[in-house]
């Protein structure tokens, strides 16, 4: 197993090396440079001026050196400076944007799984029974629910529709992050319980608009899953030896009907670093997607060199963990 | 950091706020001294203007900056039913002047066939283009037609010029009196030079801009009533307003009608329709000549109004100023070197009880809409109100 590790790991190398060729080329050939919006806000730029500026940020340069200067100062930490924001696009990306995503697209994976796999066993142990058909019609209207209409249906009712017509009813936010800052908390300005109070009031429904997609689909998976398990031979004889029906559902029926999940989830959180470039848009949540979204746009190379090369790693890292967790649920799975 | 403002800087949460707090050094008080006035300022950073527009039904918003809600959205049903005592809709006519240029060089071929150098043809487009219809279509009447360069906003506005309005019969009178005739293919024709030439003129605006093309279809079908073909060819903004295209109407690389949109200063000098500058001897007529420098693009020349603008922007006294651009604007209309469409509005909205913010159209950089910040404040804390808006501005009501 361990041998198996490095050797996936030592793997991962050319691996990224390719993906980030790949990403910086993609960038560089879009159309369009960093200096477009220079140009365009100042149409009276001269030939010359515009040729210095180009050599003050290297786009003389052909690609492929351009391409080995960012790599050598990546390998060695510096990722660059933002040219939208003036700090470095580390800085940007992992202080500011990530963390701000791993809480929501954590807090709505977890949520989804959560209701996910018990709905799912629910709905698989009772099948074809009246609220197996309507856990079934409620995940197709999840599915096929866009995030950018039912995230502005949210805001609507919870924030404007709901507080107008029932007295009492609380006013949710119309999106953003609370004012206060961590530093607040750490000065005695706020307590802990406020801010974490605040936090939460602001995440309840990007939560929701964000998990409603996977909730579904993961009850679904889950459901299908359990109903091929619980049709095998072995499940028959455990319960013909006798054993309580809470048994043969949660030890040995469950354990394997969760392997495919588990294959879900280990592809679904790369996924969850990358943000929600649609549900951070509607709530207007600083994360990860719409950061990557912004520098793509602005064409801010540095930040989103720095943010893409982390998702492919950290794709490349959570498919390895994912092969190794087979391990751990499945014993017939052995890596050597 | 160093603050010459009416606020200054207190907080920053990345991604979603500014927190800004008056400033108490700022030199300028407000009538009745500045603590009845706004003390703190958020702004809020929302990208998605449908989020915006639910955060201000959801009255999480005071007002918006100057960019804002869309056109669209600023009349849309469910923000204008709720606004009744609530917030006000503004509609700020502002300084970005959407026209058609027209190419006048006649070393291209086919503007000499269209005789598009001749006021006449130019005439003859306008009063067959129906503008009170777009703006009533498009609008609501929300963004007036205009009749001259300068906005309605600007001092130096003249109100009183030729105006054209929608007239077929006067169209076709001016084009039969150049000759023109139905062809058998209802297009209408004339020989030029021994050749017979149809009317088909090119149509050039910046694809992917959804109003535009609609604006254009719109004037297509017009301008088909009276036996003009239109050949659109539209490109995206980055091809059109680039150097070699925009610029080189001398070259021919367009030759009928390029419609798009200026942004006018409040220091109007005039320099968009000069041939040239009489105080510094430039000359404004993007050509080889002159390196292509130059914003007017169409190529016209009248002494006459480079010697009123040139001599206007250097004279102190500001009613011999208005005479100046008054008279220029006349020249202008008269000639018509562009076809005029209208002024573009932006909408705003703003609570009721507070006062003096107030968008300008000449304001608006750096997402502040006007230019008074220290008098803002709420009248039901003793702010005096200094500014109405009605006066500036159109609302939905």
């Amino acid at each position: 197993m361990f041998a198996y590790t490095v050797r996936r790991l030592l793997q991962m190398i050319p691996l990224l090396f390719a993906a980030s060729v790949v990403i910086y080329a993609l960038l560089a050939l879009q159309p369009g440079d960093p200096l477009d919006e220079l140009r365009r806000q100042n149409p009276r730029i001269t030939a010359e001026q515009f040729e210095a500026l180009k050599r003050a940020y290297g786009l003389d340069q052909p690609l492929h050196i351009r391409y080995f200067k960012w790599l050598s100062r990546a390998v060695q930490g510096d990722l660059g400076y933002s040219r939208t924001y003036g700090i470095p696009a580390a800085e940007y990306i992992f202080v500011q944007r990530l963390p701000k995503t791993l809480l929501l697209s954590g807090l709505a994976l977890t949520l989804a799984l959560v209701v996910a796999i018990p709905v799912g066993v629910f709905s698989a142990v009772r099948q074809y029974s009246l609220a197996d058909y309507a856990i079934t019609f409620l995940s197709f209207v999840g599915f096929s629910m866009p995030v950018f209409f039912l995230g502005i249906l949210l805001l609507y009712l919870f924030a404007i529709w709901l507080p107008d017509h029932i007295p009492g009813f609380p006013r949710f936010p119309t999106g953003g992050v609370p004012g206060v800052l961590w530093e607040d908390v750490r000065s005695g300005a706020v307590s802990l319980w406020a801010f974490l109070g605040q936090w939460a009031w602001h995440l309840i429904l990007p939560v929701l608009a964000l998990s409603s997609l996977q909730m579904a689909e993961w009850t679904r998976f889950m459901r299908a899953s359990l109903l091929e398990v619980l049709s095998q031979d072995y499940i028959r004889t455990a319960r013909a030896k006798g054993l309580a029906e809470r048994v043969v559902l949660y030890k040995h029926a469950l354990r394997n009907a969760l392997i495919p999940i588990v294959t879900l989830v280990g592809l679904a959180i790369p996924g969850v670093l990358g943000g929600a470039t649609i549900t951070e848009t509607i709530f207007s949540y600083p994360g990860m997607g719409r950061a990557i979204f912004d520098a793509l746009v602005e064409k801010d190379y540095n930040v989103a060199m720095a943010a893409l090369a982390f998702l492919a790693l950290m794709t490349a890292l959570f498919n390895l963990l994912a092969d190794l967790a087979y391990a751990v649920v499945d014993p017939r799975i052995r890596y050597s | 950091m160093v603050y010459s403002g009416a606020f200054k800087l207190r907080r920053w949460v990345p991604g979603n706020s500014i927190e800004m707090e008056r400033n108490p050094n700022f030199p300028i008080k407000p009538e009745g001294g500045e603590s009845k006035y706004v003390q703190k300022v958020v702004y809020r950073f929302i990208q998605n203007t449908n989020s915006l527009l639910v955060a201000v039904i959801g009255g999480s918003i005071d007002a918006t900056s100057s960019v804002s809600l869309t056109f669209d959205q600023g009349r849309s049903p469910q923000l204008v039913r709720r606004a009744p005592g609530r917030f006000d809709i503004w509609f700020v006519p502002g300084a970005i002047w959407e026209h058609i240029d027209i190419n006048k060089f006649e070393n291209c071929q086919a503007v000499r066939d269209l005789g598009l150098n001749d006021k006449r043809t130019r005439q003859a487009l306008l009063h067959a283009m129906n503008r009170e219809g777009l703006v009533k279509a498009f609008f609501d009447g929300l963004q007036p037609v205009a009749h001259t360069w300068i906005a309605p906003v600007n001092p130096l506005f003249n109100p009183n010029v030729r105006k054209y309005e929608f007239n077929l019969k006067k169209a076709e009178a001016l084009l039969a009196e150049m000759g023109w005739r139905k062809g058998p293919d209802g297009i209408l024709q004339r020989t030029v030079g021994g050749r017979t030439v149809r009317f088909e003129i090119e149509y050039v605006t910046t694809a992917g801009n959804a109003l535009r093309e609609r604006t254009q279809q719109f004037f297509a079908e017009d301008l088909k009533k009276i036996g003009i073909a239109v050949k659109i060819n539209n490109a995206p903004s980055a091809v059109v307003f680039a150097d070699d295209y925009i610029q080189r109407a001398s070259e021919c690389k367009w030759t009928g009608m390029f419609m798009f949109a200026w942004v006018s200063n409040l220091q109007e000098d005039g320099s968009l329709f000069q041939y040239k500058n009489l105080n510094t001897g430039a000359i404004m007529v993007p050509t080889k000549e002159n390196n292509y420098q130059g914003q007017n693009i169409g190529g016209w020349r009248n002494d006459e109004f480079d010697r009123l603008t040139s001599q206007a922007v250097l004279e102190f006294d500001e009613n011999r100023r208005k005479q100046l651009f008054a008279r220029a604007q006349e020249i202008w209309a008269e000639e018509l070197p562009a076809l005029p469409l209208y002024f573009r509005a932006n909408p705003y909205v703003v609570r009721k009880g507070l006062v003096n913010y107030v968008a300008s159209a000449y304001a608006g950089g750096y997402g502040y809409p006007g230019w008074n910040a220290w008098e803002i404040g709420w009248e039901s804390r003793g702010a005096v109100k200094k500014w109405d808006q009605a006066k500036y501005a159109l609302s939905t009501r």
